[in-house]
């Protein structure tokens, strides 16, 4: 028994050593249930989540929210299917639990935008990094959650799938993103330009 | 897209890596879920355990039960069997003088059987052309077979006005007999015997 299971370990870990996509760890461990699978599909997506939800909340809500939803990845690998980026099923799961979490403090979305306003800023180094922060956290939570999502390499689809709505409301929130944080920055990357 | 907002477009990626570089997740998450997993693991492992017991011993209660109809039955087969075993040991521990008496019993009894079926076969026919003889009446039936009346059961017919009427030879007539094929009456037949 303790041999096979050895056996079955030692076999995991050589074939999680090989290059494998999210999807396939994903399928793998919903299958499985290996702890293997499921630690190294942590260190590939997250700090990616943990950083999402950090844009659009604050720190220890953020941590709770990533506990939850990787607890939800346990408790729910059975409903994952090989239709799509794991990646988008994980920060869709998250986001979801962000909202609920909002809805919940009785919280909408003006509440939210003035909450994350309200955060302190982060100690980054350099003035533009730091200029770039507080740019983005003054952002509208819609428009910051789909600058995020397409800095994660969400594509259009993706990000309107996660955020439940349509493509060209997505490229509406980009544009807008992207002109208000340029706006912000401006004087200090034409002066780095310069 | 004008250079300028290239250019910042790569400045806001840069950035935004810049700002995810230094926010990396706490360590504590990852501890807290695999350590829920490892907990969730154990509770599946424990009522996947509980649920192959509750599985073998279900299996083996079906084994039991199926085991214990088949003995129940089986003894009561026996028993049918040993029942069946000492009728035929009685019969075949008889002494031989009553074997021999019950054989005569039995071959007596089939012969009689033999006989009445025979006469039942036989005689048991309506019309027959009468003949008288000296010393009573021959019935000859369809099927060339004779039936010889004495003179006394023709009498004792008479008595009982089972016989009525004269008679004489090529007269055709009707018998009746009993179920032991034994003649209850002669009566005339309107009809001729058709063979």
């Amino acid at each position: 028994m303790s041999i096979g299971l050895s056996l079955k370990t030692w076999l995991n870990r050589l074939s999680v050593d090989t290059h494998w996509s999210n999807e396939a760890l994903m399928l793998r461990y919903a299958s499985s249930g290996d702890t293997i699978l499921l630690s190294k599909l942590y260190d590939v997506c997250g700090n990616d989540l943990y950083h999402f939800m950090l844009t659009l909340s604050e720190p220890t809500l953020a941590k709770d929210i990533c506990q939850m939803t990787w607890l939800k990845v346990i408790e729910k690998k059975h409903l994952y299917r090989d239709s799509g980026l794991f990646k988008a099923w994980l920060f869709t799961l998250a986001r979801n639990l962000l909202i609920d979490e909002y809805r919940k403090q009785k919280n909408t979305s003006d509440d939210l935008d003035t909450l994350c306003a309200e955060q302190a800023p982060q100690a980054l180094e350099g003035e533009l990094l730091q200029r770039f922060n507080g740019a983005l956290q003054q952002l509208p939570f819609a428009q910051r959650e789909a600058f995020c999502l397409q800095q994660e390499d969400f594509s259009l689809e993706d990000i309107a799938s996660i955020t439940h709505t349509n493509i060209e409301t997505v490229k509406s929130r980009l544009r807008y993103a992207k002109d208000n944080l340029r706006e912000q920055l401006k004087p200090i990357i034409e002066d780095n330009h310069a | 897209m004008p250079n300028s907002d290239k250019y910042s477009d790569e400045t806001l990626d840069r950035l935004y890596q810049q700002r995810k570089a230094q926010h990396v997740a706490p360590a504590g998450i990852k501890r807290q879920v695999l350590a829920k997993h490892q907990t969730l693991l154990s509770n599946q492992q424990i009522w996947r355990r509980i649920t192959h017991v509750a599985v073998a011993a279900s299996t083996l209660l079906l084994c039991g039960l199926v085991f214990w109809h088949h003995y129940s039955w089986q003894s009561m087969e026996q028993q049918i069997a040993s029942t069946h075993y000492t009728s035929i040991e009685l019969h075949s521990l008889a002494p031989s003088k009553q074997s021999d008496a019950i054989s005569e019993r039995y071959a007596k009894h089939y012969n009689e059987y033999l006989s009445q079926r025979e006469i039942l076969a036989f005689h048991h026919q309506k019309q027959a052309i009468l003949q008288q003889t000296d010393d009573g009446w021959q019935l000859q039936t369809c099927d060339q077979q004779v039936v010889k009346v004495s003179q006394d059961l023709i009498t004792a017919l008479r008595n009982i006005h089972q016989i009525e009427g004269t008679f004489k030879t090529g007269d055709h007539v009707a018998l009746m007999f009993d179920k032991t094929g034994l003649i209850l009456g002669i009566k005339p037949s309107p009809k001729l015997a058709h063979c």
